[in-house]
């Protein structure tokens, strides 16, 4: 065999060999990482949708990452039981859901874990789930910092309420941010002197914060931990004319509330970056699915603040 | 390497050749394209209604699966089991063709969610031996497995829906690019078509055109015909044809100016030719005249008038008769030179020679002149029976001692008259025949020391225009005979002919 054939001979044989592995890693790129995400379907009461938004955010920032298959669900109601059956039918390989916290949910928790999906929380953590990460607003210390803002601008000894929704439903979101306010309050020495549950029903807040107020008529600031309880605060002083004596700290962020801090009857609402933790998620769904073997990361991120002034200013 | 190669000529077939080949390509190219777009568009119309069908099909399948899983757990029918069993199959299908169609990963959930269900209706239909309430549970298990996949099933439709607008809207792109591509691919070869037809009939038609037109030019007359510059462009056969059509059209006038000058020069040599040929006339009847006036005739005829006197007076009139013979051959001899004479002048004169031999050789000479009627009247050139009775005297009948005779025919033959002169003399050795009829034959033969019969004939044929008949027959030692054969020319012609001076020299 002359010099030439010889050459092109080999040169047959690495090209054989390179289409062969490149074929074989082809073929383990075929199967990419398959998450998915339940939600709302419903913008419900508040004008928004935490997940949803998350949902919004992953979804772009996977565009370009085929390695990865996202699917998302809006649903008409979301139960831990029915989104952990799905996704243990579908066989997904993560699952990404808002974290609550009950004895049934840590049931079907566990069931994901012994299916092998990793569950990823974005809207309140539960630790004892098994998760593979949490990746989500650092609830607890939102409520910290609530409670520093009160401290700073109350008196000593002036009237805390509390707001918050009943917990029955187990969300931890809501939760991590009573615990953190608690622990914040105690450590900076506010004063307390109410804590009432509303639920997310606008009326049944609304009442609530009417006794509220009638039971402690110097009350000097209110915590409401979720966003029904902030606009049904808001309704009242401002229906009482008390809208610039209460000062009054909020969740989210939809129309209602941007009006109520205009008018001054809400002062401060902390709102939850849902892009950056979209984009999070986004990045530690590409993360595993380059190396399923990895251990999950937290990644806690701070909320945003929103007063009167900054609304002003825009 | 042909010349065509060598000239680097572009023929015409190929020119053809080369468009039609280009525009096959094109057609190909567009047809292709036309083609491929046609697919397509037709494969992802397919693909359309197949997502739709599928998906519809799934719907409905889950629902009727249900009904008849229900049925089944009531009644355990075969055929309700076979049918569900296959709707089941068909279901699983569905979703799977789903997810090979659409490229979104809930599809594939759904996949997985119907193989699931499929999974838990099948345990309906495989349990055997069960109690009704068994197997009504097994059927709610698949149930709300069938309620779940409904509940998510909206985000599917939603995602169905989109993915037809969304393909409707790039097929209708698609279709629009390819109406667009087609438009600009029809003008494009329109363009390229029209623009070879122009170009083609510029290059090659106006070219013959302009060619046939030279032609027509010269059918006319018109020989000198300039090459227009087109001619010279377009290197093909029709440039080839015009170089050798304008290239043989400058041959043929070369050949023409040529043709004309040698003409001219032909007619100038001819005119010289004529020019020396009446100066050697000129010449010949000027050294006649000088030997005339040598001569002397009037005195030579005065004198012999008055010897002729003396001897009528002396009484001798034998003497007197052969003066006065002389006087009138020498007075014909002289006065008649290098004119046309009667055959009956000649013939006269003839008799007076051989009259005037007779009283020389007396007994040893006889002669006879015989004529046929009218032969007379016809013209010759003087004196030219002298000489071949002088020749048939000297050469035939002075040898012999006796009884010698010269016969003179001048019989009519035809429209000529033949001459013989017969003698009875010596004759020719057939040796001498023979030599004697080589040198007639021989145009260039001078026998001024000879018999004098070539001078004879030249004179004739000169006279006549045209060559005279001769014969010579001899037999040694019986005759000699000279046959001539004259045309009979009018007399009036000839002297007509004579005074004009246009008959060649006879003297």
């Amino acid at each position: 065999m002359g010099r030439g054939k010889r050459a092109v001979a080999v040169a047959a044989a690495l090209l054989c060999g390179l289409a062969q592995m490149c074929g074989e890693a082809h073929g383990l790129e075929e199967k990419p990482l398959r998450a998915v995400i339940f939600y709302h379907e419903q913008t419900w009461l508040q004008d928004f949708n935490i997940v949803h938004e998350i949902a919004d955010a992953i979804e772009e920032n996977l565009e370009g990452h085929p390695e990865v298959a996202f699917s998302r669900y809006g649903m008409e109601s979301v139960s831990v039981e029915n989104v952990v059956k799905l996704a243990i039918r579908m066989k997904t390989d993560v699952l990404l859901f808002l974290g609550t916290r009950s004895e049934v949910s840590l049931e079907y928790y566990q069931a994901l874990s012994d299916e092998g999906i990793r569950l990823i929380l974005v809207d309140g953590d539960v630790e004892e789930s098994g998760r593979y990460a949490y990746i989500g607003t650092d609830n607890y210390g939102v409520g910290e910092k609530a409670a520093g803002f009160l401290a700073e601008i109350l008196e000593q000894q002036a009237e805390v309420a509390v707001l918050a929704p009943a917990l029955q439903t187990g969300l931890r979101s809501v939760g991590a941010r009573l615990d953190g306010f608690f622990a914040g309050a105690e450590e900076k020495g506010l004063n307390i002197v109410a804590r009432m549950d509303t639920s997310y029903d606008s009326l049944t807040a609304i009442s609530t914060v009417e006794r509220l107020l009638d039971e402690h008529p110097g009350l000097k600031a209110l915590f409401c931990a979720d966003a029904v309880s902030g606009q049904a605060a808001a309704d009242v002083l401002e229906a009482r004319g008390r809208s610039g004596d209460t000062v009054v700290i909020t969740f989210d962020r939809n129309e209602k509330i941007e009006n109520a801090l205009r008018l001054g009857a809400l002062d401060l609402t902390y709102t939850q970056d849902t892009e950056t933790i979209g984009e999070a998620c986004a990045q530690a769904l590409v993360e595993l699915a380059a190396d399923r073997t990895q251990t999950g990361e937290d990644r806690l991120f701070p909320c945003i603040e929103l007063t009167t002034q900054d609304l002003e200013g825009r | 390497m042909t010349m065509k190669e060598k000239m680097g000529i572009h023929s015409i077939r190929q020119k053809l050749l080369f468009f039609g080949g280009l525009l096959c390509m094109l057609l190909l190219l567009f047809f292709s394209f036309f083609w491929k777009n046609s697919q397509y568009l037709f494969q992802q119309q397919n693909r359309l209604l197949e997502v739709q069908r599928t998906f519809a099909s799934l719907v409905n399948g889950l629902d009727e699966s249900d009904s008849r899983l229900y049925s089944y757990a009531l009644d355990r029918n075969d055929d309700i089991k076979i049918r569900c069993t296959a709707l089941l199959q068909e279901m699983q299908e569905a979703a799977q063709s789903l997810a090979g169609l659409l490229a979104a990963p809930i599809f594939t959930d759904l996949e997985y969610l119907v193989a699931d269900y499929a999974d838990c209706a099948g345990k309906v239909l495989e349990e055997r031996n069960a109690g009704t309430g068994e197997y009504l549970a097994l059927y709610q298990d698949a149930k709300e497995r069938m309620e779940l996949i409904h509940k998510m099933m909206n985000q599917h439709r939603k995602a169905v829906n989109q993915d037809r607008v969304e393909w409707q809207a790039r097929l209708e792109g698609t279709q629009e690019n390819v109406e667009r591509t087609l438009l600009a691919g029809a003008a494009v070869m329109i363009v390229f078509c029209m623009a070879f037809l122009v170009r083609f009939s510029r290059g090659v038609t106006r070219r013959l055109t302009l060619l046939t037109g030279c032609a027509e030019k010269i059918c006319e007359g018109e020989w000198v015909v300039d090459m227009p510059p087109e001619a010279e462009t377009g290197h093909d056969e029709v440039w080839v044809l015009s170089r050798a059509f304008y290239r043989m059209l400058d041959e043929i006038l070369h050949q023409i100016e040529e043709l004309k000058l040698k003409e001219a020069m032909e007619r100038q040599l001819k005119e010289a030719e004529v020019r020396e040929t009446q100066m050697t006339a000129r010449l010949e009847r000027a050294k006649l005249l000088t030997l005339q006036s040598r001569v002397n005739p009037h005195f030579l005829f005065n004198a012999l008038n008055v010897i002729g006197g003396q001897a009528a007076e002396e009484s001798a009139p034998k003497t007197m008769d052969m003066i006065f013979e002389t006087a009138d051959y020498l007075r014909y001899s002289l006065s008649r030179l290098g004119k046309t004479v009667t055959l009956e002048e000649e013939l006269q004169n003839v008799e007076n020679y051989l009259s005037i031999q007779k009283r020389r050789f007396a007994e040893r000479l006889n002669y006879e002149i015989r004529r046929d009627e009218g032969c007379g009247q016809i013209r010759i050139p003087s004196m030219i029976l002298q000489p071949l009775c002088e020749n048939a005297l000297i050469h035939g009948i002075m040898p012999v001692t006796q009884g010698g005779c010269i016969v003179i025919d001048a019989v009519w033959e035809k429209k000529r008259v033949r001459i013989t002169v017969t003698d009875n003399g010596t004759g020719f050795t057939p040796e001498r025949l023979a030599q004697v009829q080589k040198d007639m034959a021989d145009e260039n033969y001078d026998d001024t020391n000879g018999i004098g019969l070539s001078n004879i004939l030249r004179r004739l044929n000169a006279f006549f225009e045209e060559p005279v008949d001769y014969r010579i027959e001899s037999e040694p030692g019986k005759e000699t005979r000279v046959s001539l054969w004259i045309p009979a020319r009018t007399s009036d012609a000839m002297e007509e002919k004579d005074a004009n001076g246009e008959r060649g020299t006879c003297g």
